[in-house]
């Protein structure tokens, strides 16, 4: 029994020290299960950049609508400019201009001269083909006459326009034909060839003839029926100063035409037949005749006067405006701009004194006049331009005319439109070319310029909403939340900042923070935001940042560089707690 | 047969409860385990061991423990990166080196083991084995902790190995007596087939955040063998199948010497082996995996644009810094951890008892036990056991009941840790080793 009772006493002994030791070596303190799951990192602190606000500039004060107006001058300050459309003066009454039409009279009127050849010989011998050689009764070299006609012609109904004509461009197709034949030759074989010269005078000028001498030796044969015709391409027409008559517009042209010359003949034959029926006297025949005179420019001078009317309105200027702008910012009317941009094709100089009216509701209430303007004068076929810069004391930049008159009355509000008018007249005494059927005219692009300066109740409120991603609700829940950097002021005043984080409604989940930004300074900002208690920090939506000031110098220039610049950091002091 | 299954269950009971060295079987000759360490030893018997449970072995070193990432505080407890746990605390527990965590396991599908000849001893054995080790970056850790803004941390991020593979072992113990009295020399040739294996190294980890910029940089290396790797599913074995090759060879020698005195002594034995000599190839579904990633934040660049689009894309960008590029890449060697013992032992009182000191190098790491064992009666073992130098210093038991036939079993642990939590998760120290197996013995 003894025996039997050891073993099981030893073995109950064993595995009540068993189960002690291993209940001994088991400490729950470290049991996963009691283990907490908030962890932190890193342990000092977490920074991360937000990222960069601004500039928040005087666009951002202005609003969009009125942005578009700003532009920045070259003294650093900002201005409104409005560029209106183009208005354009046309010069119809030079576009009408017929000048060809009176020298087309010209066209198609022949010119003759006949010349003396050769006789018949009564009884020349045929041979059995019925054909005689004439070389015997006919001179080899003929010497003919001298002729010359005087042209004459009047031309009246010329344009009003025209002061004094010094010569007249002719088209293209402009040209003399002179046509040299042998009327009923006796010839039916041989060659008379004419060695003419056609002296045109100092009326007609030809490119192809300098001086006006043509020289015309085209063969007669058999073949052309013994007539040529040679084609002369004529440009101009040279005019003594004192054919026109200005008071009546009419031209009153004398031209003298000379031919000269010898004729050479060469191996005459004829048949019996032709020889039956031809006259008695060979003449040569010369014609002279002038087709499709065109004018494309008159040299000369003129006298033209237009007064023309335009408007251009200033409604989307005028639309711009809002309250905020008048008691913010206001318009320095002291030393408003007037640009005009002006281009011209007109080839005549042209004076012109332009009257500028401001208008409110159609009804004129300023208005300056006289602003002495040349156009500009490109060359024929081309324009040119030029900006005459008006103002009270202009600086004119490269490119610019100054024009010095204060219109400042003009500018004392924004008008809803203005009336240009312009007194255009041409230069007497000037001489320029006029093109026929060209469409003169005169484009004015009128730009206003005001700067712009701080108004005396300025108050700027800039307030940008910005959607933050979800993560971020979490960091709040957890953390206390730094907002760090560097926001650079530089208006002139001394803006309030302040940060606040809300839900999808608008309902704020942080307190407000608030620090001051001294004016035209860097400084430093430090913003602990805070969750509210009954916030639910998962409810963030956005985070407003507001930017306020109050009180300003009054009249200071706006400048280029007034702008908000902020450079933000977030910085969770202990680390990013998170709960895994 | 009542005795053997309660002395089971008390072995089994002593391994969970408090260490047994599993090394500590160095120091008796009738060992079972013994001959593992060194091929020179020969069991005193023919045994073939119980498939699955025949000789199971886990060894792990590591220089920290549960304690030095978790703190308890009253009822609970916290990690160490939370604000509970101040800095100090957390830092001065630390290693000097990397924290680092090695193991190898073992277990036997088959083996057998028996007498050749007047002389020698024959041993064949099939086991799988896996090994791996993990090092973190200490400088990354103090980083976590007690990093700020104001400072710019690179690191070396640490590194992962893990190897499996199978190995047919076939070993022969020969007594030399004829040469020198106790004179005996072993060797063990392995055929390795490889299962799958991972290198994976972070050459490089730096972030700084700044007000202007939060930066970060990755830069690591790694390859893979019968594992497969899909950036949205990670990492499978999907790909694993013993298809490299690769051979080691392990290698021992022991003298011992008969005495009658002094004292007690009865005998003394001096042995020694290096095993696991060799390397594996691993050549089958390879890939090179390659992580060179940097993040810049700079902030969102206007507060009136689109500030969550540029959060967003920002937790993107940080998403695809951590995604790892896998493409097919070279064969790749996979070292073994040599392990090499070195032992005196001396019996006492007709080899009843013994003091033995053993140093032995395993999982990349020099150890040195003393040790002390009892054998009451021929078919019991019972030894205790300290560790020193090493990662850390541990107490080991070793028990083994070994009849000369029927079932043998032996079981050895040795823990640096005593204490755990209910996870069994070393608090002190991870570093372990446990043996366990139970063999058919077909002595006389």
């Amino acid at each position: 029994m003894k025996q039997n009772l050891f073993p099981a006493v030893v073995r109950m002994s064993l595995f009540m020290a068993v189960a002690g030791v291993t209940e001994a070596c088991t400490d729950h303190s470290y049991d996963f299960d009691r283990t907490g799951h908030d962890i932190t990192l890193p342990g000092e602190d977490i920074v991360f950049p937000l990222g960069q606000a601004g500039p928040l500039t005087i666009e951002s004060v202005l609003g969009d609508k009125m942005a578009e107006f700003l532009v920045p001058l070259e003294d650093g300050t900002y201005a409104i400019q409005y560029t209106g459309k183009a208005v354009n003066f046309a010069f119809d009454e030079l576009k009408n201009i017929d000048g060809a039409a009176p020298f087309k009279r010209f066209c198609d009127f022949p010119v003759n001269y006949d010349f003396s050849l050769f006789q018949k010989p009564a009884n020349p011998t045929f041979n059995a083909q019925g054909e005689a050689d004439l070389s015997g009764s006919i001179p080899a070299q003929i010497q003919l006459q001298n002729l010359s006609k005087s042209l004459d012609v009047s031309v009246s109904d010329l344009p009003k326009q025209l002061a004094s004509i010094q010569s007249i461009t002719l088209g293209q197709k402009s040209r003399i034909e002179i046509t040299v034949s042998i009327p009923d030759c006796l010839l039916t074989g041989g060659t008379v060839t004419p060695d003419l010269t056609f002296d045109m005078g100092s009326f007609f000028e030809s490119d192809d003839f300098p001086g006006g001498l043509i020289k015309i030796n085209t063969p007669l044969t058999g073949k052309n029926g013994y007539s040529a015709t040679t084609t002369i391409a004529l440009h101009k027409f040279a005019l003594d100063p004192d054919s026109f008559n200005p008071a009546d517009h009419t031209l009153n042209v004398s031209a003298s035409l000379k031919f000269s010359g010898t004729c050479a003949v060469k191996e005459p034959r004829t048949s019996r037949d032709h020889h039956a029926k031809a006259p008695k006297e060979n003449k040569l025949h010369v014609t002279v005749i002038m087709k499709d005179i065109t004018c494309k420019e008159i040299e000369g001078t003129f006298d033209y006067a237009r007064k023309s009317q335009v408007t251009f309105s200033l409604g989307d200027l005028a639309a711009g405006m809002t309250d905020q702008l008048n008691g913010d910012i206001h318009f320095d009317f002291t030393d408003p701009i007037i640009l005009l941009d002006i281009q011209s094709n007109i080839t005549i100089p042209i004076s012109a004194q332009l009257d500028l009216a401001a208008r409110k509701n159609k009804v004129k209430y300023a208005e300056i006049k006289n602003i002495p303007v040349d156009f500009p004068l490109p060359a024929p076929g081309t324009s040119a331009s030029k900006r005459l810069r008006i103002a009270k004391d202009p600086v004119a930049g490269p490119g610019e005319e100054p024009v010095a008159i204060d219109f400042t009355s003009l500018l004392e509000q924004i008008p809803d439109d203005m009336l240009i008018t312009a007194n255009a007249a041409t230069q007497s005494g000037k001489s320029a070319v006029l093109r026929i059927g060209e469409n003169y005219n005169v484009s004015v692009t009128p730009q206003i310029i005001i700067p712009l300066s701080f108004g005396p109740k300025t108050k700027v409120v800039v307030s940008s909403t910005v959607a933050l991603p979800e993560q971020l609700g979490k960091l709040i829940e957890k953390n206390t939340f730094q907002v760090k950097g560097v926001i650079e002021n530089g208006f002139p005043l001394q803006l309030s900042f302040s940060l606040i984080m809300v839900d999808e409604d608008g309902t704020a989940l942080t307190e407000t923070v608030h620090q001051t930004l001294p004016a035209d300074m860097a400084s430093e900002i430090e913003l602990t935001l805070t969750k509210l208690p009954d916030a639910d920090p998962a409810d963030l939506a956005s985070a407003i940042l507001t930017f306020e000031a109050d009180g300003l110098p009054e009249g200071r220039p706006v400048k280029t560089g007034d702008a908000i610049r902020a450079n933000l950091h977030a910085l969770i002091p202990g680390g990013y707690h998170l709960t895994f | 047969m009542k005795r053997p299954v309660w002395m089971i269950l008390l072995l089994m009971a002593m391994g969970m409860t408090a260490s047994a060295q599993s090394r500590g079987s160095w120091f008796f000759d009738n060992s079972l385990l013994r001959s593992k360490l060194n091929p020179a030893f020969a069991p005193k018997t023919d045994y073939a061991s119980v498939t699955g449970v025949g000789s199971l072995s886990v060894d792990m070193a590591g220089n920290v423990g549960l304690s030095n990432f978790i703190f308890p505080e009253g009822e609970a407890n916290y990690l160490f990166l939370s604000d509970a746990v101040p800095a100090d605390k957390f830092l001065s527990g630390l290693p000097e080196s990397d924290p680092y965590l090695q193991e190898r396991m073992e277990t036997d599908l088959f083996g057998f083991g028996m007498k050749m000849g007047k002389n020698g001893y024959a041993t064949l054995s099939l086991s799988l084995v896996e090994n791996g080790d993990v090092v973190l970056s200490n400088d990354l850790l103090r980083f976590a902790k007690s990093g700020s803004s104001a400072v710019q941390g690179v690191f070396n991020g640490g590194s992962a190995r893990a190897a499996g593979y199978a190995a047919l072992s076939a070993g022969y113990s020969h007594d030399f007596g004829s040469l020198a009295e106790g004179l005996r020399a072993g060797a063990r040739v392995k055929l390795l087939f490889g299962l799958a294996a991972g290198h994976f190294t972070l050459d490089r980890v730096g972030m700084q955040s700044s007000p202007e910029q939060i930066s970060a940089t990755i830069l690591g290396s790694g390859m893979l063998s019968g594992i497969g790797y899909q950036p949205d599913t990670g990492f499978s074995l999907s790909h694993a199948g013993f298809r490299s090759r690769g051979a080691a060879i392990d290698l021992g020698v022991s003298y011992r010497r008969s005495m009658d005195g002094p004292w007690a002594l009865s005998g003394i034995e001096l042995a020694a082996s290096a095993c696991d000599l060799g390397r594996l190839r691993y050549s089958h579904d390879v890939s090179t995996l390659s992580l060179d990633h940097e993040f810049t934040f700079s902030g969102v660049s206007d507060f009136s644009g689109d500030l969550k689009a540029g959060f967003e894309q920002a937790a993107s960008d940080l998403a695809a810094f951590t995604t790892i590029d896998s493409k097919n890449g070279e064969p790749f060697s996979h070292r073994l951890p040599v392990s090499i013992h070195a032992g005196a032992t001396a019996w006492l009182w007709r080899d009843k008892a013994n003091v033995g000191l053993l140093y032995y190098h395993a999982v990349g790491h020099d150890n040195m036990m003393v040790a002390a064992g009892l054998s009451p009666l021929t078919w019991l073992n019972l030894g205790v056991n300290w560790t020193f130098l090493g990662p850390a210093n541990r107490l080991g038991f070793y028990a083994e009941f070994i009849p000369k036939k029927y079932l043998g079993v032996f079981m050895g642990m040795e823990c640096a840790s005593l204490s755990h939590n209910s996870s069994h998760i070393p608090i002190r120290n991870f570093t372990e080793s446990f043996a366990f197996g139970v063999n058919v013995l077909f002595g006389e």
